[in-house]
């Protein structure tokens, strides 16, 4: 068969497969040899449903490295100590470089391997040593190497010193695993930085730790004062910063050796032996001196991504890789012609798989929560910039066609609308809805600049430079703005806040009196009695997660510790504290993760209607009915679910009530402060948590049993309720402000990929959109792919791997995913527009 | 007994496991009778190193001597974990499904998806 | 209730709850403790009427639009 035969049939068929909308298939026919092969090559590092995929295996290099510089160490202050454990991890750790790379860094000791940070939480090196599947061989040597590790750490931890300085009561209450989620430690958070700073290079920062450090010495010679007191705590918090980012260039410098070598031993091939020269140039550069180019700027941020994953496990990737990369990708295709357009694809197509690539031991609960990914690294892209104008540039074009060709499930990408985005942008965001990827979420970028300077105060100049701190909260990449130390701890499963009010505060699935005791409801005399047990328990709830939260953030540094982060950090290096000290001029950006939120509003509005305002079943009735988890009560069930009102629909009766509980929680938003003073505003949304879930809270008048999915999340109608259209939903979630009253709202929609083939599928999704910002929502994100196919992946998964669906925050590949959370998407309504 | 001694029992209940050194034996020990193959445990949903709370027995409740002392009224369960010895305990009731997938998500009442229980389940 | 799979037969409750196909139908699906067979269950007859294998779906179809699209199960 000639060459042009051959071609032709690529195309027709590429041809076929768009046609069927199969467009897993048409990425890997359309990309690049070099993404087919790195995309191919990766070892998923999500789980399945709870589970690691087969040979995924536990890094026990990392650990031992680690213990024994740290012991050696022992004694010294926390971050000195670590800052030579750490250094000593990035000078033996083994590197590789796989075959066609050109991004380099890794978190562990081979591909397959994930990493973990025991210095977090003992529970969690203990579900390791309990793990199913990621013991490596020999099992038996690794058990014991386990188990020594774990008898050291316990009690070490962060988590173990914080639980003996909490309240025992929020202690116990609080790791119930029946409200809230999370560690209240930096060991397992996400920071947001600021790469205006950290690309100046590390030697510049080094420059002025030096400067900072000798200034500091002399002070300490001259006259004696209380005012000098401190500083003697401040100058090995600069050296241990020291000490890390001269280990992060030697680091970066070992890549370049290797790259060197392999390119003048032991390569054959001409065009890979240049590449790996330029590998090592690159590495030679960065991160020790600013980046010039594309492939350095890359290569620099994925360094400091990857050195801040071996101090710890960050959950989230806040970043705005389009605003940082797009000045060098300018330069290098349309200035100076360095690189090619497809060329540029594939570093960028690239950045992508090195990240998806990344993984960090969970425990389970953050597997179930997160199904199918490793973290919610939801890239943010388009935007403004700090005057106000559009800063949407060629780079965030490649970041949408690299994403469709590359069909990763993790990063995703958040897509900041504002109304000076050019129509050529939208064209590429609806390109990957249309492809199925779930993502980018579309953010109302008015809307969030103006909610992050009402409940902040951060300048607005400050608050446009917004990234996605975790799946949905702004946070500006700022020296004051930025969070070093987001607390996924204030994770509050809110359903429990009308079960508690049900059952006077007692938790009938975990047996235990938790919330305070609002009363038993058949005493109450009307709705108000019951709203106002409501409002107790919603006070109670955030109040211990809260709580818990802020005493973790402020005792970090003195239980964890951060060398790595307060390097690259401006006003750490400033002041010569740990980044997570909340004493340095951090503004605060804190939040209550709302999970399960709208279970309220359509609980409280059955009961409402049911026994206050027709009288049709006494609160005995509806007690005992939940009590039984509806068992021998299903006609009443369908009674509840069906004729009761319920959220997403346009109907006052329950919208009302949606808005009065956001305003409740609003009220005391601001009564509860984080350690900066501030604000901690409430942001419903759900991740998986709504799976995860569903075995913990009990049943509810919305007509859920014990066991049921809870809804999807956020402002997310409950899945098949909302039967009015898209244009009900927008209704709804338009009846409070999405400014004042929370910190951001997540909304789910499905559309039918039929409907919006084509372009006239675009220009109903268009103003679908213009509906959407007129009402002034937060967010919306969507799934276009149709229950035929979702059937045929869970039937046949390993011919559907890059399937992918949006979950709640995040996207995920459909066959990672267990078959409940994948029924309850399948559940969802599909809306048709127009 | 205080609100805070109340609920430091409980803590340290929690918490003391993790200061003990404890090997690789003890750690692969599943006792035929155990907290783990019993109805009444409650897989804890905050942690899966295997913790868990009785649903009958409360706080203040010892199961390892000959003469078990009983606590059936409390704020909180007592808190055992899967591979205790449950020997004395004759409120043990023995679980006849016991789910150890751990593709499927969190089920305390029937999941116990810990190495060494499916080692046990096999 | 009898399990459609093995015939074991024993009151509904004995019957391990998963969860619900659609909240709004009495559609549920359960485990047997015998088979450890996944079945969809009739709530208000309190009758198991299959066994649910992956990819299929005992509700039928999404919510939705109808006749709009093939999104439908084929
Ligand atoms: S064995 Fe006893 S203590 Fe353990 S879970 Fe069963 S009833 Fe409770
Ligand atoms: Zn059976």
């Amino acid at each position: 068969m000639g060459q042009s035969t051959a071609r032709t049939e690529k195309e027709s068929s590429v041809e076929e497969l768009k046609n069927r909308r199969e467009w897993w298939f048409v990425a890997e026919k359309t990309r690049s040899k070099r993404l087919d092969y790195l995309r191919k090559g990766v070892w998923k590092k999500g789980a399945i449903g709870g589970n690691y995929a087969p040979g995924i295996k536990i890094d026990l290099t990392f650990p031992q490295l680690f213990i024994d510089k740290w012991q050696e160490h022992e004694g010294e202050a926390i971050m000195l100590q670590k800052a030579h454990a750490l250094a000593h991890v990035l000078d033996n750790i083994p590197i590789f470089i796989t075959d066609n790379s050109q991004i380099m860094g890794y978190i562990g000791s081979a591909p397959h391997n994930i990493v973990w940070h025991w210095q977090g939480i003992s529970m969690v090196n203990e579900e390791i040593y309990n793990e199913e599947g990621i013991i490596p061989e020999p099992e038996e040597e690794s058990l014991e190497i386990l188990a020594n590790l774990n008898d050291y750490w316990g009690g070490r931890t962060a988590v173990d010193k914080l639980a003996r300085v909490l309240d025992p009561e929020d202690a116990v209450k609080f790791m119930s695993g029946a409200i809230g989620w999370g560690t209240p430690t930096s060991a397992a958070t996400y920071s947001t930085k600021d790469f205006d700073y950290i690309f100046k290079g590390f030697e510049a920062i080094l420059a002025e730790v030096e400067e900072r450090m000798e200034e500091t010495e002399e002070k300490l010679q001259g006259n004696p004062s209380p005012e000098i007191l401190p500083l003697y705590d401040k100058l090995p918090r600069w050296e241990a910063m020291q000490i890390v980012l001269e280990a992060g260039i030697r680091y970066a410098e070992r890549y370049a050796r290797l790259a060197r070598t392999l390119a003048e031993h032991f390569e054959s091939d001409p065009e890979r032996r240049e590449e790996l020269l330029r590998i090592a140039e690159t590495c030679e550069r960065v991160p020790a001196k600013p980046p010039r180019n594309l492939q350095e700027s890359l290569q620099f941020d994925h360094f400091v991504q990857v050195l801040s994953r071996y101090e710890t496990f960050e959950g989230a990737w806040p970043h705005r890789p389009d605003y940082i990369h797009g000045p060098y990708y300018d330069k290098d295709v349309n200035q100076d012609k360095r690189l090619s357009k497809e060329e540029a694809l594939d570093l960028v197509g690239e950045h992508l798989i090195r990240t998806h690539e990344v993984g960090i031991f969970a425990p389970k609960w953050a597997r179930e929560g997160l199904q199918g990914i490793t973290g919610t690294w939801v890239w943010t892209m388009g935007g403004v910039k700090p005057d106000g104008s559009d800063a949407c540039n060629d780079m965030t074009v490649a970041y949408m066609q690299a994403a469709r060709l590359v069909r990763v499930s993790n990063p995703t990408f958040g897509f900041r609308w504002h109304p000076k985005v050019k129509d050529e942008v939208m064209r590429e965001c609806f390109e990957c809805i249309r492809h199925g990827l779930g993502y980018p979420s579309m953010r109302n970028d008015p809307v969030l600049v103006a909610n992050t300077v009402h409940w902040y105060g951060h300048p607005v100049e400050e608050a446009r430079t917004w990234v996605h701190q975790a799946c949905m909260s702004p946070c500006p990449t700022t020296k004051y703005g930025c969070q070093p130390m987001r607390m996924a701890s204030a994770t509050a499963n809110c359903a429990k806040m009308i079960e508690y009010a049900l059952h006077d505060g007692y938790d009938p699935v975990v047996n235990m009196q938790m919330g305070p005791k609002t009363g038993d409801p058949r005493e109450f005399k009307d709705f108000e009695d019951l709203f106002g047990a409501w409002v107790k328990q919603m006070e109670w709830l955030r109040n211990i997660l809260v709580r818990t939260v802020n005493l973790g953030r402020v005792k970090d540094p003195e239980f964890f510790g951060r060398p790595f982060l307060s390097a690259i950090y401006e006003r750490a290096v400033e002041t010569g504290t740990d980044a997570c000290d909340p004493s340095n001029g951090d503004r605060g950006n804190a939040w209550v993760t709302g999970f399960t939120w709208v279970e309220n509003a359509d609980s409280l509005a059955a009961i409402k209607k049911f026994v206050y305002d027709e009288k049709k079943y006494t609160m005995d009735e509806v007690l005992d009915a939940l009590n039984a988890n509806w068992v021998g009560y299903e006609e009443m069930r369908l009674d509840f679910v069906k004729n009761a009102p319920k959220w997403g629909n346009d109907d006052d009766y329950v919208d009302d009530l949606m808005v009065r509980c956001l305003r409740e929680v609003s009220r005391h938003s601001k009564e509860n402060r984080c350690p900066s003073n501030n604000t901690w505003p409430l942001l419903p949304e759900n991740v998986s948590g709504n799976i995860h879930y569903a075995n913990l809270v009990g049943a509810l008048p919305n007509g859920r049993r014990l066991g049921d999915a809870l809804y999807d999340g956020g402002i997310s109608p409950g899945p098949g309720l909302d039967k009015k259209g898209p244009t009900a939903v927008l209704k709804s979630c338009g009846k409070f402000d999405h400014v004042t009253d929370g910190r951001a709202f997540l909304l789910n929609q499905r559309l039918s990929p039929t409907q919006l083939s084509g372009e006239k599928g675009y220009q109903l999704w268009k103003a679908y959109m213009k509906t959407w910002a007129d009402l002034g929502l937060d967010h919306v994100q969507f799934n276009m792919v149709d229950d035929a196919t979702l059937r045929a992946a869970q039937k046949d998964p390993e011919k559907y791997q890059e399937v992918i669906v949006r979950v709640a925050g995040y996207s995920a590949h459909f066959v990672d995913i267990s078959r409940k959370t994948q029924d309850n998407i399948i559940q969802r309504t599909v809306q048709g527009l127009g | 007994m205080s609100r805070r001694d109340k609920w430091k029992s409980a803590r340290d209940a929690m918490m003391a496991p993790l200061g003990k050194t404890k090997g690789v034996k003890t750690r692969e020990s599943v006792p035929e009778v155990c907290c783990g193959k019993c109805e009444m445990w409650f897989e804890n949903a905050y942690s899966s190193e295997g913790r868990g709370t009785c649903r009958v027995l409360k706080m203040g409740s010892e199961i390892h001597s000959d003469k078990p002392t009983y606590v059936l009224e409390g704020d909180a369960g007592l808190i055992s974990y899967f591979n205790m010895d449950a020997s004395h305990c004759s409120y043990f009731s023995k679980m006849e499904l016991i789910d150890t997938d751990g593709t499927e998500c969190s089920d305390p009442l029937f999941r116990r998806a810990l190495r060494q229980m499916k080692k046990f389940n096999e | 209730m009898k399990c459609s799979a093995c015939a074991f037969e024993a009151p509904i409750g004995k019957f391990r709850y998963l969860y619900n196909a659609r909240i709004d139908s009495s559609i549920t699906m359960r485990q047997c403790p015998q088979c450890e067979q996944w079945l969809a269950v009739d709530e208000l007859l309190g009758e198991a009427k299959d066994v649910v294998n992956p990819g299929e779906a005992p509700w039928g179809k999404s919510a939705g639009i109808e006749g709009l699209a093939e999104d439908v199960q084929v």
